[in-house]
């Protein structure tokens, strides 16, 4: 192995091993807005609870107070989000819960996306299949081809 | 006088009829009279809108409220640039103002064309004025910006109008809707001349040279339209971001994606006459998302804080919808065999197949942001249950999406038409590949562990290394054998070809992009109810409340707070975040004050005054690296820029296909 090769390595290792945690401030504050982000602000301001700026917005004050609260008595987020989706209803989840017809919803673009793929996989094969040569016309020999290509590929790569 | 914008419209209504009708018999009866007849009568209908556009503007500028139109949006201590703008504050005004971009639009498509394509010019005029003539429908019948108030029988004026939406009292908002529009509108141009390429059964790509720059230029305004709304909202809405995947906001963002791939996917029609159907598809799927769009923003089918009042003219817009869909779908399928495509691939690993996988994720994602928009509708109709699609979802969903799309944007340039080699590989990735790893392990063990992040990260400093190494390769050749500085060569490089180098710009301002976006992962921010010579602190800033001002002028009333930003004791900048109260709206908002710099933004929201003590309430938000999503804008507009401009060296070869030679070629080629 080259010796830069080595010390590349040796760098990046040393980099991932001296690895630490960054200090993210007051956490549950950071932990108050994360599970805000994830609640849709009820006051017509049509941000997440997280994001609403709205002054006295009502309805972020009551939810922020209860999040802090269920936080202190040492509740998880998924814990949170269920007694609020419990008293408000599922509007109040900023994306629809996996679940029911709602899994339909989120399983969709991924759908769509491996649709895309066998479709480009079809088109890819169908663009592949050798077409016959025009009738008449002599076969080229390789290496008037290969002249052809070349310069083709050069015109080609001047192009774009 | 709103008698004469009224007239001026219905005359435009009966004068879209009467094109449509003579472009149509001109050319099935062959009557030249009547073809240029109907070329005529686009500069009439034109003429029509524009009295009726100058009409309503006129009545604004007069402050006449006995319309309702001016009442609503208008007051009378408006500023003058306001009052413009309110043309398009208003659900009527704006109809008419799309209405006014595409019959100009119209007028010099058919004017700089009607000799170049006389086959496909009726049809062109034909599908343009269509497209007037609905928006006629709407400005006449359903929406009219000239109605009047009344009371007991009898026309009436309130004393002042409402005034213009506060939140659209902001310099980057006169320009914004204008820039979106012209976006919007624009893509109607290259749809009709490719739906009358279809009709007329042409076999080459007349309509796509004809439109190509038409479609950069639109795709331009819809990107600087879109950004100047992001803009907008960073600096008005007062929330911190500056795109909360709103449904209108997205209403803007489908088309503009579509008209992405159609950008990416027209390449391989002029360079090796392949997807030609796709193409049809892009650009008719493309002006159908911006009709789509102008229906989702009007209809209040989905709730949005950007929508227009709910009116009724929703259903209109879905019968235009469904019958222009269907057109053009029959037209397609009866037109396939004259889109045909005139090569094949020969490896997978090409310039061809990244194209391909380009437009895959393009309109995965366009799907995966329409589908979100609108699956509340489609689940409280199965379900009977309302739910919220918001930012967690496009942001899961997309997320990957993008960050394989900025894979594709450094990988897909620097793989060569037709096949690749390993050696070729190896040689433009290696060291972009080597040196992205290492500031991935490097900010892995000094700044963040989000996956998302890193790989953004990476992947933005990999494709800036490709962009910027082929400059470099590019450049040095230059230099080599003219001599010059590297900076000169690198500019001669680009006007050679200002189409490749210019898209390697715009491809450098998405990578700017990305980087703006992944900040927002670091955001830090804090809010509180301050005293004078309170400290209020923030990731390393300290903001100080020194100073509370009250001003009052015709149009407001403001509250202006005064705050010593410091960093480690040191004063950085003293900041004026305001909060205005319209008289003639009777509505609050906040004016933002913002500390912008490369590394992030400082970013002070005067919030209100509390309940309880009458303290200013202020909000602090601190943006890692937010400016250079704007920066990247602007490098995406020189980019384009660049590529409209013709290169100095011409490229216009034609398309060669190796399937066998005669005699005299081998003797050609031999000497």
């Amino acid at each position: 192995m080259k010796s830069w090769h080595k010390a590349s390595i040796l760098f990046l290792l040393a980099l991932v091993l001296s690895a630490q945690t960054v200090s993210t401030g007051d956490k549950m504050h950071v932990r108050l807005r994360a599970i805000g982000e994830k609640l849709k602000c009820q006051c017509g301001c049509s941000y997440t609870v997280g994001s609403c700026n709205m002054l006295n917005c009502h309805f972020k004050s009551e939810v922020d107070a209860q999040i802090s609260a269920d936080l202190g008595a040492g509740a998880d987020e998924a814990s949170i989000l269920g007694k609020l989706k419990e008293k408000y209803g599922t509007l109040v989840l900023a994306a629809p819960p996996a679940e029911g017809f709602n899994l339909v919803g989120w399983l969709m673009p991924f759908i769509g996306l491996v649709v895309g793929l066998i479709a480009v996989r079809y088109i890819l094969i169908r663009w592949r299949r050798p077409r016959p040569a025009l009738g008449g016309a002599p076969a080229a020999s390789g290496a008037l081809v290969e002249k052809f290509r070349d310069q083709m590929e050069k015109e080609l790569a001047d192009l774009e | 006088m709103e008698n004469l914008g009224s007239l001026a419209l219905l005359f435009a209504f009966c004068f879209a009829i009467y094109t449509v009708l003579a472009a149509l018999v001109g050319k099935w009866k062959d009557r030249a009279y009547l073809a240029v007849s109907a070329e005529r009568a686009v500069i009439a209908l034109w003429a029509l809108v524009t009295t009726a556009a100058g009409t309503l503007v006129y009545l604004l500028f007069q402050n006449d409220f006995r319309l309702s139109f001016v009442a609503a949006h208008s007051n009378r201590d408006l500023p003058a640039v306001y009052k413009f703008a309110a043309w398009w504050g208003g659900q009527e005004g704006s109809l008419l103002f799309w209405l006014w971009i595409l019959s100009t639009y119209a007028v010099v498509a058919v004017y700089t064309n009607r000799r170049k394509h006389r086959d496909m010019m009726p049809y062109v005029i034909t599908i343009l004025v269509t497209v007037q003539c609905f928006f006629l429908i709407l400005v006449n019948f359903v929406a009219n910006p000239f109605q009047v108030l009344a009371a007991g029988g009898e026309i009436t004026a309130v004393p002042d109008g409402r005034g213009l939406n506060p939140l659209l009292q902001y310099p980057a908002m006169v320009i914004h809707p204008p820039f979106l529009y012209l976006g919007y509108v624009g893509f109607c141009v290259p749809f009709a001349f490719a739906a009358a390429s279809l009709i007329t059964k042409q076999k080459g790509e007349a309509w796509i040279a004809t439109t190509r720059i038409w479609t950069m230029v639109t795709w331009l305004f819809q990107t600087c339209g879109i950004m100047l709304g992001a803009r907008w909202a960073y600096a008005v809405l007062g929330w911190g971001g500056y795109w909360a995947w709103d449904p209108v906001e997205n209403a803007s963002l489908l088309p503009w994606i579509t008209a992405t791939a159609y950008l990416h996917s027209v390449m391989m029609q002029e360079k090796k006459g392949m997807m030609k159907v796709w193409n049809i598809v892009l650009i008719s799927a493309t002006f159908f998302l911006c009709i789509f769009g102008t229906f989702l923003t009007r209809s209040g089918v989905v709730s949005s804080v950007h929508a227009f009042a709910q009116s009724p003219i929703g259903k209109y817009f879905v019968v235009f919808l469904a019958l222009g869909i269907a057109a053009t779908v029959y037209l397609i399928l009866n037109r396939l065999d004259f889109l045909k495509s005139e090569n094949q691939l020969e490896s997978l690993v090409s310039r061809e197949s990244s194209f391909l996988f380009n437009n895959l994720l393009l309109l995965a994602s366009c799907f995966a942001v329409l589908w979100g928009t609108l699956f509340p509708v489609l689940s409280e109709a199965v379900t009977g249950e309302k739910i919220s699609v918001g930012a967690p979802f496009f942001n899961k969903v997309n997320v990957p999406i993008g960050l394989f799309l900025l894979f594709l944007t450094g990988v897909g340039p620097l793989f060569a038409w037709r096949r690749t080699s390993v050696e070729s590989l190896k040689r433009n990735f290696l060291w972009p590949s080597v040196v992205s790893l290492a500031l991935g392990a490097a900010l892995l063990a000094t700044v963040t562990r989000n996956f998302y992040a890193l790989m953004a990260f990476m992947l933005s400093c990999f494709v800036g290394l490709t962009i910027l190494a082929e400059f470099y390769k590019g450049a040095r050749a230059i230099q080599a054998k003219g001599g010059g500085s590297l900076v000169v060569c690198a500019a001669e490089l680009t006007h050679r070809n200002t189409r490749r180098y210019g898209g390697y710009i715009i491809h450098m301002g998405i990578v700017f992009m990305f980087i703006g976006f992944t900040g927002a992962v670091f955001t830090s921010e804090a809010q509180q109810e301050m005293n004078l010579g309170d400290t209020l602190k923030v990731a390393a800033y300290s903001f100080r409340l020194t100073d509370l001002k009250q001003t009052d002028n015709r149009n407001y009333a403001s509250s202006v707070a005064t705050i010593e930003v410091s960093n480690n004791g040191e004063l950085l900048q003293t900041m004026h975040p305001e909060r205005r109260f319209y008289h003639a709206s009777e509505q609050p908002t906040s004016e933002v004050a913002i500390r912008p710099r490369l590394k992030e933004d400082v970013y002070v929201v005067f919030a209100g005054m509390s309940n309880e003590g009458q303290k200013p309430v202020i909000q602090v938000f601190v943006n890692p690296l937010v400016n250079w999503v704007w920066l990247g804008t602007l490098v995406v507009i020189g980019g384009t820029l660049i590529a409209l401009v013709p290169s100095k060296v011409k490229l216009a070869y034609a398309r060669t296909q190796v399937l066998g030679t005669t005699k005299k070629h081998e003797v050609l080629a031999q000497s």
